[in-house]
């Protein structure tokens, strides 16, 4: 097996007296679609906050790259090359969705403030390859005719098309996709699945999936994981993970697999 | 009649646009930050005492070094420039004093108003104990604007030029910053960072130094309006800023907080007025400003051009 692209060992965050989550340990492969499931409350939102650094943990450590992680600030973690969504979206709402995919666009490529004050050569060049680069993300993700709206003023799918094209504005090698489904309705679903493929490939992503629809995630995850009072009770494929008798007790319920 | 009209107007154009400076400095650290800087009006001092030092001017007797001013003087532009940086300087410094302290234990964010405060006063007892409570007049007077005549004929009207500059150079500080935020890069990371500072941060953008360069303008900004109105009036004690620093924040809130055109529209409004009451009754012209505030709360709460709070059911 190759080296892992992010790697949990033994991580933990408490609040309090609860532990959201406790020791979970697994390792996401490059190329990989790596589900994250389990019933609410399970730790799972709380486990990307502390891989993408917007909590610290409280005991154990991640790994991007073999490289321990563990307590970087946010904007250096998506420098190494991790973004991404929220389950409940954070747009800059008062921004056009053009300007949400440029702020995104901020250091690629990079540009000094210097040359940004005298409007060097240089800097204009670096403005327009990062407006080019976000025409053709409105573009893989359908917002193209939104550009110049407010961000505030789209409608749901949209809003959630666009923060995942914000997120892929920064170019990350690992996705982290807080449930990307929530909200949308079946044929919705089905257009994200298709999606999620094509920008994997296109853009070389790994990524790390939430999702409570238990059926989008089986057809689209590589491996995935569930967890259980911040516990990750299973690893495994698809089908491994459908089989395991503590899944169905703690998540899908018995015998009526999937419609959790 | 013509005259004494353009004249007030220009004198109320004049100090409504150090007014909205005021407000501005006020407007970027609230955005990033949802929090009013106190310490605004004690940059507004420092601003003004250091255009006096750095254009050649002496420590008065009270001061802790009576007689001692830096060799030579730079021209007017030049030492409001750098008046201004390093008033910027010194907000910077309050940031890390009053603010990043609190950030970094996830105070109450409203701590920031005492501690602000708190760090206001000491800047402005630090600048009494160096410069003593004394007035101080600028040491050139006008002949220090470069050469440019003391007053000039528009219209058949006489204007005083240092009140023209006032005008000019607040407008142009205004419409750069304005410029900046609207289409630079930095400027849009800056209103990202205000819109949601941890988002912005998931997307690369170092945060903190988005709240340091705030800080940084923001001071600036006082500081620049500081020396121009030394320059333009005196240096009446190290307290006057807080004044000026008062009257920002009802231009703030005039105009909306956290809105640009806001400040800017609040400030010129608050100057037009205080400038249509008549010298004979100056005493009163605190009063009608705030008067104008009031009543324009009364009508809109959320000020002249704020985001009016929608409220979520």
């Amino acid at each position: 097996m190759s080296q892992p692209l992010l790697e949990v060992r033994d991580l933990s965050r408490r609040f309090g007296g609860l532990l959201a989550v406790d020791r979970v340990n697994f390792a996401v492969q490059p190329g990989e679609i790596f589900g994250l499931i389990g019933p609410n409350g399970a730790g799972k939102t709380t486990l990307f906050n502390v891989i993408s650094g917007v909590t610290p943990p409280t005991g154990g450590s991640v790994f991007w790259r073999s490289q321990p992680i563990s307590g970087q600030a946010p904007h250096r973690l998506n420098r190494l090359g991790l973004a991404r969504t929220f389950q409940n979206l954070r747009l800059f709402d008062g921004l056009s969705v053009l300007e949400n995919l440029l702020v995104a666009l901020q250091r690629r490529p990079r540009s000094s403030a210097l040359g940004g004050l005298l409007n060097s050569a240089g800097h204009q060049r670096a403005e327009r390859q990062r407006l080019e680069a976000a025409w053709q993300l409105l573009e893989e993700l359908g917002l193209t005719a939104l550009a110049e709206r407010q961000a505030g003023t789209l409608a749901y799918g949209d809003r959630r098309r666009l923060e995942m094209a914000r997120a892929l504005a920064t170019g990350p090698s690992l996705l982290l996709l807080d449930e990307p489904a929530a909200g949308l309705n079946p044929a919705e679903k089905d257009q994200l699945c298709q999606l999620i493929g094509e920008l994997r490939q296109r853009h070389q992503l790994t990524v790390m999936i939430i999702e409570h629809h238990v059926p989008l995630l089986m057809r689209l995850c590589n491996r995935m994981a569930v967890l259980d009072f911040g516990v990750r009770i299973a690893l495994g494929t698809p089908e491994e993970v459908r089989r395991d008798p503590q899944v169905i007790e703690a998540y899908l319920g018995t015998g009526t697999g999937g419609s959790a | 009649m013509i005259e004494t009209l353009l004249q007030l107007l220009l004198n109320g154009a004049a100090s409504g646009g150090v007014y909205a400076l005021v407000a501005l400095g006020y407007t970027l650290v609230f955005s990033v930050l949802g929090v009013i800087n106190f310490a605004q009006g004690a940059l507004f001092s420092v601003g003004g005492y250091l255009t006096f030092l750095l254009m050649g001017g002496k420590i008065g007797v009270n001061g802790a070094l009576p007689g001692w001013g830096l060799p030579g003087g730079l021209p007017f532009w030049l030492a409001l420039l750098v008046a201004a940086a390093g008033s910027g300087l010194v907000g910077l410094l309050v940031e890390r004093v009053a603010f990043a302290p609190l950030r970094r234990r996830n105070a109450e964010p409203l701590l920031a108003l005492i501690t602000s405060l708190g760090a206001g006063v000491v800047v402005v007892n630090l600048l009494q104990l160096l410069m003593g409570a004394e007035g101080y007049a600028f040491p050139h007077g006008t002949d220090a604007l470069g050469g440019l005549p003391g007053a000039l004929m528009i219209a058949g009207a006489r204007i005083r030029t240092i009140q023209l500059l006032l005008l000019l150079t607040s407008a142009g500080a205004v419409l750069a910053l304005s410029l900046w935020l609207e289409r630079s890069k930095g400027g849009r990371a800056l209103r990202a960072v205000a819109e949601d500072a941890t988002t912005a941060q998931l997307l690369g953008i170092n945060s903190e130094a988005m709240v340091r360069l705030a800080f940084f303008l923001s001071g600036a900004l006082a500081g620049l309006g500081g020396g121009l109105i030394g320059v333009s009036v005196s240096l009446p004690g190290p307290y006057f800023g807080i004044g000026y620093g008062l009257k920002g924040l009802a231009v703030l809130v005039l105009g909306g907080l956290g809105s640009v055109p806001g400040a800017i529209a609040g400030g010129l409004l608050m100057g037009l007025a205080e400038a249509l009451v008549p010298s004979a009754a100056s005493g009163w012209r605190d009063a009608l400003a705030f008067a104008i505030l009031f009543a324009v709360l009364l009508l809109r709460p959320s000020g002249l051009l704020g985001r009016r709070t929608v409220e979520k059911v």
